[in-house]
């Protein structure tokens, strides 16, 4: 394979690109989708191609091509590179990558127990069980769960020099259930990422936790009280403080974001090149986003561009310290690439996203969190949620959600909204929890045009916020 | 192996394995998009879409299982290896109680007019031509910046059944999708077409740059119901999730608002909805779907009641209606959205708001709870403010909540003219024209 890799970067460097990359990948999944006991889709796929990405002076192009075979790159290649130099012609601005070291490596997740030791048919019954576990609760009304099992084999070559080969093995879960009681209605959707062997979905204790998550809603059901309004404090769980990190930090430190390169569809940032060091926050927070968590949902050693990963401090005692970068947002700012460039799958083009983004733990206990707000609401998780596209204007809606009276939680509430612009959010936090956990809620994270949804984690501890408006 | 003679082996191989039933469905063509970002072409993309997909069953009638998995096609050696672990892996699955078997009927098929145009598959080059006019264009009438898209592909999809289905057909389209953004604003316009000549991006550049000056330096407003005109990328984006909860499918799974809504008052009687699958010209049309049944016109809402749910044939026998022809085999899919048009034009809409908002688009639609449409939406781009049926200013920060199903009740009327909408939040292609619908909930913060 590494032939066909080489074939192609020389192909597009002697068809006019003054830099190119090349990278194979076989895409080996199995996925089971039950809807309540009907095994309503059952495939597997494995995906053998070549994506080719070059530079040509002011522009970039990129060619994808299945059933790889010389003949096919070559046509595609020269067909493509004629393209990106007509676009080339057009444009203004040298389209630059950042200088980053070569690197020639092999890596490889460790897998305690390998997926393709697990039959289909155990992958299949694991969803089938958990359903029917969840149907004995008397308020379970229905589920839809998804598995799907990957394994990507992957060689990367760029004219750089750097060679690398990677075997990574991942689970991704989805569920989505209902819950009936009183005379109400409310639902639950969650999805879960881990790169891994099967250990990864023992680790997840689906059957305790989403037992626990019936029940706990079905008490929401039947005892919660209607949301008060006024001014008040809220203790969020880790689910929200990884959708608040996710939404309104994560995305919008995003260079390529900010510089404007995904302004049509993902949307741009309230965050300016010129804002670091910036205040956004109160002096205890601080967030940060790395990919070198093992078995985490994203990650990752070297990233789509042959970059080296690492840590990256998004935001420092409430400033903002790091922007997310791949190498042409870097090279537009004078700096390096801090490895932050992702694919969803081989047929699509890099673009800078997030990898395990979370709050740094504090040093309070979620209990002294609670005990330090005279009427509140604890917001444990939640179902809807949005924000504006320039990553301002945010909303979580409280699904297992508690009122906080008197330093103490009282009685389930029912949905409550916590609907803040980010500076209010980040800035009336005023205790962080010495707990973290991760989660991942509602899905892959999506952008980029086509749609790429990639394994994220999101999460940190327990937050005070002092004083929303709800 | 080429992929139609793998295409025919495939089939007549899996039958011999003891599938009962097998459709193997072959695309091959290609797409290109080249991206543009602050005015420059950032990026341009071209993918080979050759692929081969199986769907199959084992068994018995109504103790079926299924499976199913695209396939490596060069050589026959891999494809015989591929299909026997296709049929191990299906034999281990439990019985898929949903799946009825394919339709058995002898069909007549239709050609769609207008789907398919040669000059784009010959586009080459002339797609930056087209980007540098669009840039140029939107900047002259008082764009800043643009950033956006223009995406071609082309391709030949075939369809061969163990039931008897050989089909195939032809397809095209090219998509603009630009964004214009000047002075703290910003609007987005879409020109969609299945052939060069009917591409007219023109109009709709001016008007994104237009909109987006008119909406220059936008202020908070007080939080509040509003009468909100949704201009047609904001309201394909509403008909899109009304599209999507009409998904047989999706009333079974809990992901509807209209769970035991057949021949209910869904929405407003202002309001009609259509799935039209061999619409002339359509994004979305194909002759036949993914079972081989002739693709029709179906109504889902007829003056706000709701006719129907979409199905494939398995879905219909669940649900004991008519099929629809909007195979997924096993989930059913819109294919063209259609809303019939009112009789006033845009201009009569807006002299006749005495207060309330424009909205030009919105996204991240979201559900709290998908059985109520408990839901909210953010506006983005160029939000109007008026005033005696004038615009007098622009918004920001707004979202807009409610359920779906109050909402739609609340349309008060539709212009008289449609356009084609296909974007990020409509991912199922639509013709809709204007919606004013009357007391919209609306936060600011």
């Amino acid at each position: 394979m590494e032939d066909l890799l080489k074939f192609a970067i020389n192909t597009a460097q002697d068809a006019g690109a003054n830099w190119a990359e090349a990278r194979y990948a076989s895409e080996d999944v199995t996925a089971f989708y039950y809807d309540n006991d009907i095994p309503v889709s059952s495939y597997y796929t494995n995906d053998k191609s070549i994506f080719v990405r070059f530079i040509t002076g002011n522009s970039m192009g990129t060619v994808f091509v299945s059933e790889p075979t010389k003949d096919k790159l070559g046509i595609m290649i020269k067909k493509q590179v004629k393209i990106s130099k007509a676009a080339s012609r057009i444009n203004q601005e040298i389209f630059k990558f950042s200088d980053e070291k070569a690197h020639q490596k092999k890596y490889s997740v460790k897998e305690k127990t390998k997926l393709n030791s697990i039959s289909d048919e155990e992958k299949s019954k694991t969803v089938l069980n958990l359903h029917k576990t969840l149907s004995k609760l008397d308020s379970f009304d229905s589920s839809s769960i998804g598995l799907t099992t990957k394994f990507t084999d992957k060689h990367y070559l760029n004219s750089d020099g750097s060679n690398i080969i990677s075997k990574i093995p991942e689970i991704n879960m989805n569920y989505f259930f209902t819950v009936k009681s009183n005379g109400k209605i409310t639902q639950r959707m969650n999805y879960l990422a881990g790169k891994g062997g099967w250990e990864t979905l023992k680790n997840w204790n689906l059957t305790k936790n989403l037992t626990s998550e019936v029940k706990n809603l079905t008490n929401v059901l039947n005892k919660g009280v209607p949301a008060p309004k006024g001014i008040m404090d809220f203790v969020v769980g880790h689910e929200v403080t990884g959708i608040m990190v996710h939404e309104s930090v994560g995305h919008p430190y995003e260079a390529d974001r900010i510089m404007g390169r995904e302004s049509a569809q993902a949307g741009e940032s309230f965050v300016k090149t010129d804002m670091i060091g910036r205040r956004v926050g109160s002096d205890y927070v601080n967030i940060v986003d790395t990919p070198l968590t093992s078995n985490s949902a994203a990650y990752y050693l070297y990233d789509e561009e042959g970059v080296k990963a690492r840590d990256k401090i998004l935001m420092k005692n409430g400033l903002i310290n790091e922007f997310l970068h791949d190498r042409n947002s870097a090279s537009k700012m004078g700096l390096s690439s801090n490895a932050s460039s992702r694919i969803s799958d081989n047929s699509k083009e890099p673009l800078i996203r997030m990898s395990n983004t979370y709050v740094l733990p504090g040093k309070a206990s979620e209990a002294s969190l609670i005990k330090d707000v005279k009427k509140g609401i604890y917001m444990k998780n939640f179902m809807e949620w949005n924000i504006d596209d320039t990553r301002y204007n945010f909303k979580a809606k409280g699904n297992e959600s508690y009122l906080i009276e008197n330093g103490e939680i009282t009685k389930p509430v029912l949905f409550p909204t916590l609907e803040v612009d980010t500076f209010k959010m980040w800035s009336s936090v005023d205790g962080v929890g010495n707990k973290a956990s991760f989660g991942m809620v509602g899905g892959p994270c999506g952008k980029g045009e086509p749609m790429q949804g990639v394994p994220t984690s999101m999460g940190g501890p327990s937050l005070l916020l002092r004083g929303i408006k709800i | 192996m080429n992929l139609n003679s793998a295409q025919d082996y495939t089939l007549k191989k899996l039958i011999s394995l003891g599938a009962k039933d097998v459709v193997v469905t072959s695309h091959s063509g290609e797409s290109f998009q080249n991206k543009f970002a602050n005015n420059e072409v950032v990026a341009n993309k071209n993918w080979d879409n050759s692929t081969l997909s199986i769907f199959l069953s084992i068994g018995e009638n109504n103790k079926l299982k299924t499976g199913g998995t695209d396939i490596s096609y060069s050589n026959q050696t891999d494809i015989d290896n591929q299909l026997k672990r296709l049929i191990k892996f299906t034999k281990n699955t439990p019985i898929n109680k949903n799946f009825l078997g394919l339709p058995e009927d002898k069909f007549k098929y239709r050609e769609v007019r207008g789907i398919y145009d040669p000059e784009i598959k010959n586009l080459g080059t002339k797609s930056i031509s087209i980007l540098r006019d669009a840039i140029d264009l939107a900047n002259q009438k008082g764009a800043n910046r643009t950033g956006g898209t223009l995406s071609h592909d082309y391709g030949t999809t075939r369809l061969l059944t163990s039931t008897g289905v050989d089909e195939s057909y032809d397809y095209s389209n090219i998509a603009l999708s630009l964004r214009a953004l000047t002075n703290e604003s910003s609007a987005h316009k879409v020109c969609v077409a299945t052939n060069l000549k009917e591409f007219k991006y023109r109009p709709k550049v001016i008007q994104a740059a237009e909109d987006a000056k008119l909406g220059s330096y936008p202020e908070r407003i007080k939080s509040g119901k509003y009468d909100i005109i949704f201009q047609p990328m904001a309201f394909a984006n509403l008909v899109n999730e009304v599209g999507r909860a009409t998904i047989a499918e999706s009333v079974e799974t809990g992901s509807s608002f209209y769970i035991n809504k057949l021949n209910k008052q869904v929405t407003s009687e202002k309001f009609s909805l259509f799935d039209v699958g061999n619409l002339a010209r359509g994004i979305g049309s194909r002759p036949f779907d993914s079972e081989g049944r002739p693709t029709k016109a179906t109504e889902l809402i007829s003056s706000g009641i709701l006719k129907t749910y979409l199905t494939n044939s398995s879905s219909a026998k669940r649900f004991k209606l008519q099929p629809t022809a909007n195979a997924g085999i096993l989930y059913s899919s819109p294919s063209n959205l259609v809303v019939p048009i009112g009789r006033k034009s845009d201009e009569k809409l807006l002299s006749e708001l005495d207060e309330g908002l424009v909205i030009t688009n919105s996204w991240y639609h979201r559900y709290q709870n998908y059985i109520k449409g408990s839901f909210s939406v953010l506006p983005r781009d160029a939000i109007f403010v008026v005033k005696g049926g004038k615009i007098i200013g622009s918004a920001k920060n707004i979202r807009i909540s409610g359920d779906m199903i109050n909402l739609m009740k609340n349309v008060d009327e539709l212009s008289n003219k449609k356009e084609k909408i296909i974007n990020w939040e409509s991912d199922i292609p639509a013709e809709v024209p204007s919606g004013r619908i009357n007391n919209v909930n609306v936060t600011s913060v």
